[in-house]
């Protein structure tokens, strides 16, 4: 196909027409983003996977209200990260099911233990962070996106956004010890 | 993307200022390369040590089905709720817009012969003039009367006119 790809906010407009392929384009485009974060933040497969429905089908639910005064893209980062912090409020103390074995092809057993063991290490750091703060640092480190645009996310200034980083930092230093040593 | 291409990119990223076309790539690289990890850790040693994290594993199959079939659900519940006859009649096929004419007509016809058999209240207000007798109540709308003759409309006004004149007494 040489077609142009239609734009997220086209594909909302006919979402809030009732287009459900237009839903699924949006959900094909950016389920990896939204797996992504809800894994990092998450801690719990089980939890990732229902924040990721409860994102969408909240989308898909508010469509005909939505108005493109932001991007889709920050629209939907911000539901999704509403949901993520709604979510820790209603937290099981024990997770169900901790996150799946990372399977990286090509690896021997002992260089998939050692990368299970670096994945547990810094997933547990992370949980040692409040919501927001754990939220900055995934945004920003593991979805790589600007300060500005997390500030966007979070409706707060880019200056609020480098405070919370810097306090996370600090938080993560001694949690990350071992890591920074390594290498 | 290749180690040399990384340089510029390494800052931006330490900096928080990653163009958003090569964020993907960027971020893969990292988590590959170890070299290039080790110049970032110059710059950002969180950074360096979060990106040692081996690359997020794809999300279950089940997901998107899950997540399609719950929408598909939702969407038509919507749809029957905010629907309103006027974005229905929109939507709806000739055999639908027939149907629910037919429906319509099947129901005032019935309503107005209910209307004429059915006894009085016992109890009428005093101030209420009571109907005029024999009147058939659909006839006295005058939209009706503009119904073409071979219409079924027309058909069930004429029925229902036949049979208030043999009932009169
Ligand atoms: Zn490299």
């Amino acid at each position: 196909m040489s077609e142009v790809a239609v734009s997220d906010e086209t594909l909302m407009s006919a979402v809030a027409e009732g287009d459900i392929e237009a839903f699924e384009q949006l959900f094909l485009r950016y389920q990896t983003a939204a797996w992504s974060v809800a894994y990092r933040y998450c801690s719990d497969a089980t939890e990732a996977e229902d924040l990721v429905s409860d994102t969408f089908l909240r989308i898909l639910d508010a469509a005909p209200r939505y108005r493109p005064t932001a991007t889709f893209r920050t629209y939907f980062y911000r539901v999704l990260t509403r949901r993520c912090i709604d979510f820790a409020r209603k937290k099981r103390p024990q997770p169900t099911d901790t996150l799946p074995p990372v399977h990286a092809p090509g690896l021997s057993q002992a260089e998939s233990a050692i990368q299970r063991e670096r994945n547990q290490l810094i997933q547990d750091a992370l949980e040692q962070l409040s919501q927001k703060h754990r939220l900055v640092i995934v945004l920003r480190y593991f979805e790589g996106l600007s300060n500005i645009v997390i500030a966007e996310i979070l409706q707060t200034s880019p200056k609020s956004i480098e405070r919370m980083l810097a306090r996370a930092r600090k938080r993560l230093e001694p949690l990350l010890h071992s890591l920074l040593e390594e290498e | 993307m290749h180690c040399n291409d990384m340089s510029k990119q390494l800052a931006g990223y330490a900096r928080g200022e990653i163009p958003q076309k090569k964020r993907i790539a960027v971020l893969r690289h990292l988590q590959q390369c170890a070299a290039c990890r080790a110049r970032l850790a110059d710059l950002d040693t969180i950074a360096a040590a979060l990106l040692k994290a081996p690359e997020t594993p794809a999300a279950p199959e089940r997901l998107a089905r899950n997540v399609m079939q719950q929408a598909r659900l939702q969407s038509r519940q919507t749809t029957e709720v905010t629907l309103g006859p006027i974005a229905w009649w929109r939507t709806a096929t000739v055999a639908m817009r027939s149907a629910a004419v037919l429906a319509l007509l099947f129901g005032l016809g019935l309503g107005s012969l209910m209307g004429t058999t059915a006894s009085p209240p016992l109890v009428a207000s005093r101030n209420l003039e009571p109907a005029p007798q024999g009147m058939n109540s659909l006839q006295a709308f005058r939209v009706l009367g503009d119904l073409p003759d071979a219409s079924l409309a027309a058909s069930y006004i004429n029925l229902l006119g036949l049979e208030t004149q043999r009932t009169e007494p």
